[in-house]
């Protein structure tokens, strides 16, 4: 096991993969952290040197992501609600928030529209 | 026996025969007579001529003088279509032509029976001709016959042609009978071919045209190369074929970087590999449109009539090969309501 | 009032022994229980394979049963199924032994030979298959599984492969100093052979000790399934884990002739290790391979030490040129794709091709390949075409393979393509026999391609 920015990761765990476990990185973001620090795409977190793994983490700590980054949309969904807005009240009531129809189909919008959904 | 009718008969009732046997009452009753009547009509008829191609020879159509009777009344057996040998034509001719007159007499308690044995099969002109023609091939089945593709090109009558002849209510399926025999009597020898059939042959064909029946020879050009067309699918191929070693080129390439499928290439060359003439000639093809297994096969078209032209001598052996014969069969348009040329959407019930 | 037939239903169980398992009894039935067969015991199923599922109870609720989680052994381990995939059979035993000559150094430049098949050199003694083996000479899916052993055509393009052999043995044999390089393109149309060319190169310098080096697909290098890293110095990019692989081949295929090579000065590797003049060269790699933040150094060491006087003849390969001819999938840290010439293996083997490196005597040889993504660059550079300004090719394709002779794989010969054939039909391969109709048939088919050829001559007509 490794830890990379405070998570514990399996050691045959591509390295590609394992950036992408966490919330705010996905393929592309991937891609460039991989890029910066010379990974190839077949590599394991087992291959990782320690330092590289520091490096890595550290690039992360950088970046707005994961429990940041849900604060960071709960903020602003918040921001929305607090003034006002046509969207904020949308988030508040668990309905669409850009226009959609909601005569049906919107369990989507039920399940993530939420104030609380992201802190 | 006879006793007399009082009842009179129309001038079609002519065409009948007249006849006292088993007649019991005044009401004429074909059905039952129709078996005994059949040989005295078969003895009458004639000669195979008379009886069967009739229309065919310098006498006019009946039916067309026969105006006070419309054409296509359902038969009865009082109103019956006129059916005649040459013999009775004449007299009935005239009695047509002169209606006003009163008609002849029928001798008393006689029962009228169809001429033809086909009177009751709905178009007994059709059939005898066809039965006519049947009897014509049993006779002459024995005879030798020669290749379909040896036989001497013949245009038969179309249809429509033949319809004027037997009458319209004639099929398709029924036409394409008459001319499977026609085909089967043609392929006869000519060397041997009787006098008889050649004349029943020369009735059904149509007059000589010679736009229609030329045939273009073609030959090979200044450069023995040998050109043809072939066509499958939307692809058309066109075909130089020169003896030579062996070399195949479809569109400058050799087949084996234009047809990557195994199964294409061995379409492109198959007439040359059944002949065994891969090695013989170099084939040089152009092919435009449709997709690589059309195109394959349009060239094996295309290089069969090429090779022929080379040397007719293998159209049997390409004909086995399945390389002569076209294939016409085209991608089926999709219709407006279906997916698909066929193909309905999933039926819903709301 | 109840009726007489279902009193039993009312009364007690019978006592029965109390070490036999009891009768279930059920609420309703007609069938005396004790005719019954006693149950089974329960418990767990004396095996797994046991029917579980829906089981009614007593209380007629349905209970489904889980079946335990066991952890099966997996079909295969890990990485087993690419070594089957990977694996490559030279021999079977099944089919019919052809004899044949072997193919020896002797036959290089020989045109008589040309249109006959040859068996590789095989023997007690002779290692010749298993180095070939170690550089990755043979390839899956060139049918070698259905022979008894592994023979080949000497084509006319063999011959062609010998002339370059012949020019630098000529050097070599009057003694002058004079560099000897000779670099070659194989290039033809998909399944004519190149790669078993290369093969055949390789026999040979093999049996004459040359040194050979062997980049078996240069796929490996670009699709960015190696480590990477940049060197500072040259700005290229290292493939060390690569590198150390690529000398292991080297070592194992070249013991002999690495053992007698001497080095002429004293090398650092790495950051510590020293190799002093005079060793073997042999033990260089041997240190190499053990640490992959050697392998470049020794790499350099070697083709350095090969380039100077004195030094074996040398044969370095590269199979599937078009592969370095397109975008690598790398990336530098700026996310620019990293162009395939700016890999450090690449770009050595290219600089060898080009001419801008040279060996004292030795043969560069490159293999295009048919099963890669269009290469116009390549293309128009092995055409010797000019290039049209508004194309966009790439300008650095063009000079990485300038000067070097492109010899044009083509499609057999009708001689070359009856060897092939009646070899096929003395292994027992083909159905039919082979006489001149089958041969003239399966070659129009094939038109002279011998991938094709095997296919149509493996291929039973429906």
């Amino acid at each position: 096991m490794v830890n990379l920015y405070g998570v514990q990761i399996a050691e045959n765990q591509l390295v590609h993969k394992a950036l992408r476990s966490f919330f705010g990185i996905g393929h592309n973001v991937a891609d460039r952290i991989c890029a910066k620090f010379s990974i190839h795409k077949t590599a394991r977190i087992s291959q990782l040197t320690q330092p590289k793994v520091t490096a890595i983490s550290s690039e992360m700590t950088k970046m707005v992501i994961d429990t940041e980054l849900k604060r960071k949309i709960g903020d602003n969904i918040m921001r929305l609600k607090d003034i006002g807005t046509y969207r904020g009240k949308r988030h508040a009531q668990g309905l669409p928030v850009r226009g959609q129809k909601t005569k049906k189909q919107i369990v989507s919008a039920r399940r993530f529209n939420r104030v609380s959904t992201h802190t | 026996m006879n006793v007399p009718s009082p009842r009179p008969l129309n001038s079609i009732s002519l065409l009948w025969d007249q006849t006292s046997e088993h007649q019991t009452t005044g009401i004429t009753n074909p059905i039952s007579s129709l078996s005994s009547t059949t040989a005295v009509t078969m003895a009458t008829a004639g000669s195979f001529l008379q009886r069967c191609h009739r229309a065919l020879t310098k006498i006019p159509r009946l039916t067309s003088q026969l105006t006070s009777q419309p054409p296509r009344k359902p038969f009865h057996p009082h109103h019956p279509r006129l059916l005649t040998t040459s013999t009775t034509t004449t007299t009935t001719t005239t009695a047509l032509t002169d209606l006003s007159q009163p008609l002849p007499e029928v001798a008393p308690r006689t029962r009228l029976t169809p001429l033809s044995p086909s009177y009751y099969t709905g178009s007994p002109e059709y059939y005898d001709n066809l039965l006519a023609l049947q009897d014509l091939l049993r006779s002459h089945q024995a005879l030798p016959t020669i290749h379909g593709d040896d036989a001497p090109v013949v245009k038969w009558k179309t249809i429509d042609e033949y319809r004027l002849i037997v009458g319209d209510r004639v099929k398709p399926s029924r036409y394409n009978k008459v001319i499977h025999i026609l085909d089967r009597l043609n392929r006869i020898d000519p060397a041997i071919m009787p006098a008889e059939t050649k004349e029943v042959l020369a009735l059904y064909m149509r007059p000589e045209n010679q736009a229609l029946g030329r045939k273009i020879e073609r030959t090979t050009d200044n450069f023995g190369r040998a050109y043809a067309i072939g066509r499958r699918k939307t692809a058309v191929a066109r075909v130089f074929l020169v003896e030579g070693e062996g070399e195949a080129l479809v569109n400058g390439m050799p087949v084996n970087k234009k047809f990557s499928r195994l199964h294409d290439r061995e379409s492109v060359l198959w007439p040359l590999i059944v002949t065994n003439r891969v090695d013989r000639y170099n084939v040089f093809a152009v092919v435009r449109g449709g997709g690589l297994t059309g195109q394959a096969e349009a060239c094996t078209l295309a290089i069969a009539r090429a090779l022929r032209i080379h040397e007719p001598a293998l159209k049997h052996a390409l004909r086995e090969a399945g390389c002569v014969t076209v294939d016409h069969r085209q991608v089926e348009r999709k219709k407006p309501g279906h997916l698909k040329a066929r193909k309905m959407p999933a039926w819903v019930k709301r | 009032m109840v009726p007489p037939i279902l009193w039993r239903c009312l009364r007690t169980p019978p006592i029965t022994h109390p070490l036999k398992p009891r009768p279930r009894l059920h609420n309703f039935t007609t069938t005396p229980p004790l005719s019954a067969k006693p149950l089974k015991p329960k418990g767990p199923p004396p095996s797994s394979k046991m029917k579980s599922g829906i089981q009614r109870t007593q209380s007629n609720k349905i209970r489904i049963k889980k079946e335990p989680i066991v952890a099966q052994k997996p079909a295969y381990e890990p990485g087993q199924r690419k070594e089957l995939r990977k694996r490559i059979v030279l021999s079977n035993t099944n089919a019919i032994q052809v004899v044949l000559p072997t193919m020896t150094a002797d036959l290089i430049g020989n045109e008589d030979a040309a249109g006959a098949m040859f068996a590789l050199p095989s023997g007690e003694e002779d290692t010749t298959i298993d180095r070939l083996r170690a550089l990755e000479a043979f390839q899956t899916k060139q049918h070698w599984p259905f022979f008894h052993r592994p023979c080949t055509l000497f084509r006319r393009e063999t011959v062609e492969v010998g002339r370059l052999f012949e020019r630098v043995m000529q050097r070599e044999s009057t003694g002058e100093d004079g560099w000897a390089n000779e670099r070659a393109i194989l290039h033809g149309y998909y399944g004519c052979g190149r790669t078993i060319l290369l093969l055949q190169a390789m026999t040979w310098a093999l049996q004459k000790d040359w040194v050979v080096i062997a980049i078996p697909n240069a796929q490996d290098l670009v699709i960015g399934h190696t480590e990477y890293e940049l060197e500072g110095n040259s700005h290229l990019w290292l493939q060390k884990a690569y590198t150390t692989d690529l000398l292991n081949k080297i070592l194992k295929a070249n013991q002999k002739t690495l053992k007698r090579m001497k080095l002429s000065q004293s090398y650092r590797l790495g950051r510590i290790e020293e190799v002093q003049k005079g060793d073997a060269m042999k033990k260089v790699l041997e240190t190499a391979v053990l640490d992959p933040l050697l392998a470049w150094d020794a790499f350099n060491v070697l083709l350095g030490e090969l380039g100077l006087p004195g030094s074996p003849p040398v044969l370095f390969t590269l199979d599937n040129l078009n592969q370095i001819s397109i975008p690598s999938k790398y990336r530098d840290p700026a996310f620019n794709v990293i162009h395939s010439h700016d890999l450090a293996l690449p770009n050595t083997f290219l600089a060898y091709l080009s001419g801008k490196r040279s060996f004292h005597k030795g043969i560069t040889l490159a293999a295009t390949s048919s099963k890669c993504s269009r290469t116009l660059a390549l293309d128009a550079a092995l055409e010797g075409r000019e290039v049209d300004p508004y194309e966009r090719l790439d300008p650095r394709i063009g000079p990485s393979i300038e000067g070097a002779q492109i010899i044009h794989v083509d499609s057999l010969s009708k001689e070359e393509a009856k060897a092939l054939m009646d070899y096929y039909s003395e292994s027992g391969i083909m159905k039919d026999t082979v006489d001149l109709t089958t041969f003239n048939e399966k070659y129009a088919v094939s038109a002279g391609n011998p991938r094709d050829l095997f296919s149509t001559c493996l291929r039973m007509r429906q």
